[in-house]
C-alpha cells in the first residue's frame, strides 16, 4: 500500500525525469584544446591557493535547458601559486634523475632511462642497452635475451612481455612480476619474423589479464599466455581488422584506426577498446590525441603529452595535460617557471598525483634536475630537490656500450632511416651512414658477431635483410674502433664481403 | 608457428550499440541521482565507462539494464571526490543552479513541486533507494542487489528516507505558517 506522499514522490519523480532535454551523449575532448600563455605571462590571479580559469573544451554542451551556449571554453590551468598542500617527501614510485634510477629510496646502480612503473614493479633500460625490471620484493634483475623493441608492463604491474630476437628470429615470451614468478612456458609464437616491411614487429601491449598482443605491419595476434587450457591466439586480423594496438591502460586498450595508415594517436583519433574471453572486439569512447598517454592506476584520471610536442630533439616540454577518463574539465599541468618537465619523466603515484622529474631552461652550466609533484584533481604542481647522485655521473661511464650494441644501435637507426634517434651522431660518419642506407635498401637487419682484429678494432658482421640482385648470399661487415662518443665506438668503415 | 585460434564468439551485442540505446534513460536517472546537469551527464558517462570496462560480463548478464544500475549506484555513493570541491573551481560562466532549497518559489516547473526540491538534501544512499524505488519502481530485492545490501536495509533507508521528506515539508509548512 503506498501513502499520499509516496504518490507524490513517484509522480514528481517521472515529471522530472520526462522534462528533461538529454544532451547528446558525449565523447572525450578529442581535440588539442586553446593555447594558453606561458606562465611567466601575465595572469589575473585570485587569492585562493589554486585559481582554475575557465573549463574544458567539450566536444560536447552541457547546456540542454535552452539557455544560450557558453563561448568556447579553455582548459583548467595552474598558476604560478604553489599548492602548499602538495606533499614534497621523496617519491613513493621508483624515478630516473640525470640517469640515475631510485627504488624505494635507494639508487640502483648503472645509467637508466626509458622507465615504465606500475603498481610498484619496474621495467628500465640502461645505456648498454640491456633490459632489467624489479619491484616489491624482487631485486632489480636483467631480462635476458635480445630485443628489437622495449618489453612492456602490464598496467596492474603483473606480467612483462618482450620478443627475444637473440635466436634470430622472433619469440614471444613473458613472465610474473610476484617474487617467484614464472616464466609463460612454451610460447606458440617462437617463430615470427623479425620485421615486417623493415619494421620490427613488436609487443604492443600485455594485459592485466597477460594476454599479449603482438604487432607487426601484417601480423597482428593476441596470445592468451594465461589461458588455463592451452596456448590460446586469437588472430586479430579477423576480429580487429586494420586496428593497431598501442597500449594497454588500467581502463582497457588503445586502439587507433589503421586503415589510413595510421601508426601512432597523434593525427587520428584513438578510442579505448577491448577484446573479450571469446575474442570479441568492443571499440570504446574516443580520447584525445597524444604523444603520450597514461591513465593513472584507478582509471580516474589520463595524463598526455598532446601530439607533436614531445618530437625530434625536444629536451623538455612545458606542460602536461590531465583530464578524467569519464570526461570532465583538462587541467594544464605546468612545470616550474625556468624549468621543464623531462621527457617521458613523469608516471602516476596514486590515482591523483603524478610524479615527474624537471630540468632548468635557459641557463648555462651543467644541467640541473629537481622533482615535481602535481594534483591534477588541483591542477597544480609542487617541485622539490632530487636526491644527490652517488658520484656516478653520466660523464662517467658514458661510452659503456658493447662494440655488438654499438653496431645493432646503428643498423637499427639505418633501417629505420633515422638517425637523430642515435644517442651520438659521431658514432657513424656520413659517409658510412649512408652507405649502411644503400645496403639496406628499406629492409630489415641487425648487427651480428663482432671479433678483435688484433688492432684494438672489431671487426663485426651486419645481417641486413635485402641484399643487391644475384648476391643472396651477401656479407656485409664494418669495421669498429674505440672512441669518445656516447657509445665508446665508432664506425669507421663499413662494406661489402669479398667486395 | 603452432597455435590454436579461438573462434569468435556469436551476435554479443556491440558496446556502442548499447551505450547509444542506454544513455537517454542512464542520464536521466544520473540527473534524479545528482540533481544538476553537469554531475548527471557525469555520472552517466563514469557508468557507460565502467560498464565498457567489464563489457565481457555486462554483455553476457541475464540482465544488462540490472548489471549496469547497479554499477551506476555504486558510482555514485561512492564517489570520491567531494562535490563541495567542484564549486570551487572558478569558471567563466556562473554555476548552474542547484535545485531550490525551499518548494514553491517562483521558477521552472521543478521549483514548484513539492517534494523535489527536497531529496537533494537526503543522503546520496537515501536518494539512491527514493529513486530506484519511486522512478525506476524496482522492488525491494533488486534495489537490495543495485546496492548489495539486504531487503531490510532497504526497508529501513526508504523508511528513513521518507521521514526526512515528510518532516522537510511539515518544516516548510510550519515556517511558512509562521511568516
Amino acid at each position: 500500500m503506498t501513502t499520499e506522499l509516496e504518490n507524490v514522490l513517484a509522480r514528481e519523480l517521472h515529471e522530472v525525469a520526462d522534462g528533461l532535454r538529454v544532451p547528446p551523449m558525449p565523447g572525450l575532448p578529442a581535440d588539442a584544446p586553446t593555447k594558453r600563455p606561458r606562465p611567466w605571462q601575465p595572469l589575473v590571479v585570485a587569492a585562493a591557493v589554486v585559481l582554475i580559469a575557465g573549463v574544458v573544451a567539450l566536444l560536447f554542451s552541457r547546456q540542454d535547458d535552452g539557455s544560450p551556449q557558453p563561448a568556447p571554453p579553455a582548459p583548467s590551468r595552474a598558476t604560478e601559486s604553489v599548492d602548499t598542500t602538495i606533499s614534497t617527501a621523496m617519491p613513493t614510485v621508483p624515478f630516473v634523475v640525470d640517469r640515475r634510477l631510485y627504488v624505494d629510496g635507494e639508487q640502483v646502480p648503472g645509467e637508466w632511462w626509458g622507465l615504465q612503473s606500475h603498481w610498484g614493479v619496474w621495467l628500465a633500460t640502461r645505456f648498454d642497452g640491456s633490459w632489467w625490471w624489479g619491484g616489491p620484493g624482487v631485486e632489480a634483475q636483467r631480462i635476458e635475451g635480445q630485443f628489437d623493441q622495449p618489453p612492456v608492463l602490464s598496467p596492474n604491474g603483473s606480467y612483462i612481455a618482450y620478443i627475444d630476437v637473440s635466436g634470430g628470429r622472433a619469440s614471444v615470451n613473458g613472465f610474473t612480476t610476484e617474487p617467484g614468478g614464472e616464466g609463460f612456458g612454451l610460447s606458440p609464437l617462437d617463430d615470427l619474423p623479425r620485421y615486417e616491411d623493415g619494421v620490427a614487429i613488436r609487443v604492443s601491449a600485455v594485459t592485466d589479464d597477460g594476454d599479449v598482443i603482438v604487432q607487426g605491419t601484417r601480423t597482428s595476434l593476441v596470445w592468451r599466455a594465461q589461458h588455463p587450457a592451452e596456448p590460446t591466439v586469437i588472430d586479430l586480423a579477423d576480429a580487429a581488422p586494420d586496428q593497431v594496438l598501442l597500449q594497454a591502460t588500467p581502463v582497457g586498450l588503445v586502439v587507433v584506426d589503421g586503415s589510413g595508415g595510421a601508426v601512432d594517436a597523434t593525427d587520428t583519433e584513438p578510442h579505448l577498446a577491448l577484446i573479450d574471453w571469446d575474442g570479441n572486439f568492443s571499440l570504446g569512447p574516443a580520447l584525445p590525441t597524444y604523444d603520450t598517454l597514461d591513465i593513472s592506476p584507478g582509471g580516474g584520471w589520463l595524463l598526455r603529452s598532446p601530439a607533436g610536442t614531445l618530437g625530434g630533439e625536444v629536451t623538455a616540454v612545458g606542460s602536461l595535460r590531465a583530464q578524467p577518463v569519464g570526461g570532465g574539465d583538462e587541467m594544464v599541468l605546468d612545470a616550474p617557471d625556468g624549468w621543464g618537465f623531462v621527457p617521458l619523466s613523469w608516471s602516476w603515484e596514486d590515482d591523483e598525483t603524478v610524479l615527474a622529474t624537471l630540468v632548468g631552461q635557459g641557463r648555462a652550466g651543467p644541467a640541473e634536475f629537481r622533482l615535481v609533484r602535481c594534483r591534477v584533481d588541483l591542477g597544480a604542481c609542487r617541485d622539490f630537490p632530487a636526491p644527490e647522485g652517488a658520484g656516478e655521473t653520466a660523464r662517467d661511464t658514458l661510452g659503456s656500450f658493447t662494440a655488438e650494441a654499438t653496431l645493432d644501435a646503428v643498423v637499427r637507426a639505418v633501417v629505420s632511416d633515422d638517425r637523430a634517434s642515435l644517442l651520438d651522431p659521431a658514432v657513424v660518419a656520413d659517409g658510412e651512414w649512408d652507405q649502411l642506407v644503400a645496403f639496406a635498401a628499406g629492409g630489415g637487419g641487425s648487427a651480428s658477431t663482432c671479433r678483435d682484429n688484433g688492432s684494438g678494432n672489431k671487426d663485426c658482421e651486419i645481417d641486413f635483410d635485402a641484399a643487391p640482385e644475384g648476391a643472396p648470399a651477401t656479407v656485409y661487415y664494418a669495421i669498429l674502433e674505440p672512441a669518445d662518443n656516447a657509445y665508446g665506438w665508432r664506425v669507421s668503415y663499413v662494406g661489402i664481403g669479398g667486395a | 608457428m603452432a597455435f590454436t585460434t579461438t573462434k569468435q564468439a556469436q551476435a554479443a551485442p556491440a558496446y556502442e550499440e548499447y551505450a547509444a540505446s542506454a544513455w537517454p534513460a542512464l542520464y536521466r536517472s544520473s540527473y534524479l541521482l545528482t540533481g544538476n546537469h553537469a554531475d548527471a551527464e557525469d555520472l552517466a558517462q563514469q557508468t557507460l565507462l565502467q560498464a565498457f570496462r567489464s563489457w565481457a560480463k555486462v554483455s553476457r548478464a541475464d540482465e544488462p539494464a540490472a548489471y549496469v544500475r547497479r554499477m551506476q549506484t555504486n558510482i555514485f555513493i561512492s564517489q570520491r571526490r567531494p562535490r563541495a570541491r567542484r564549486l570551487e573551481l572558478l569558471t567563466d560562466e556562473p554555476p548552474e543552479p542547484r535545485p531550490a532549497l525551499r518548494a514553491g518559489s517562483a521558477g521552472g516547473p521543478e521549483d514548484r513541486m513539492v517534494l523535489w526540491p527536497h531529496i537533494a538534501s537526503l543522503p546520496p544512499r537515501q536518494r539512491a533507494v527514493v529513486v530506484l524505488r519511486y522512478y525506476e519502481q524496482l522492488s525491494e530485492r533488486e534495489i537490495a542487489d543495485a546496492l548489495g545490501c539486504s531487503t531490510g536495509n532497504v526497508k529501513s533507508t526508504a523508511h528513513r528516507a521518507l521521514n526526512a521528506l515528510r518532516a522537510a515539508i511539515g518544516s516548510e509548512a510550519h515556517q511558512g505558517e509562521e511568516a
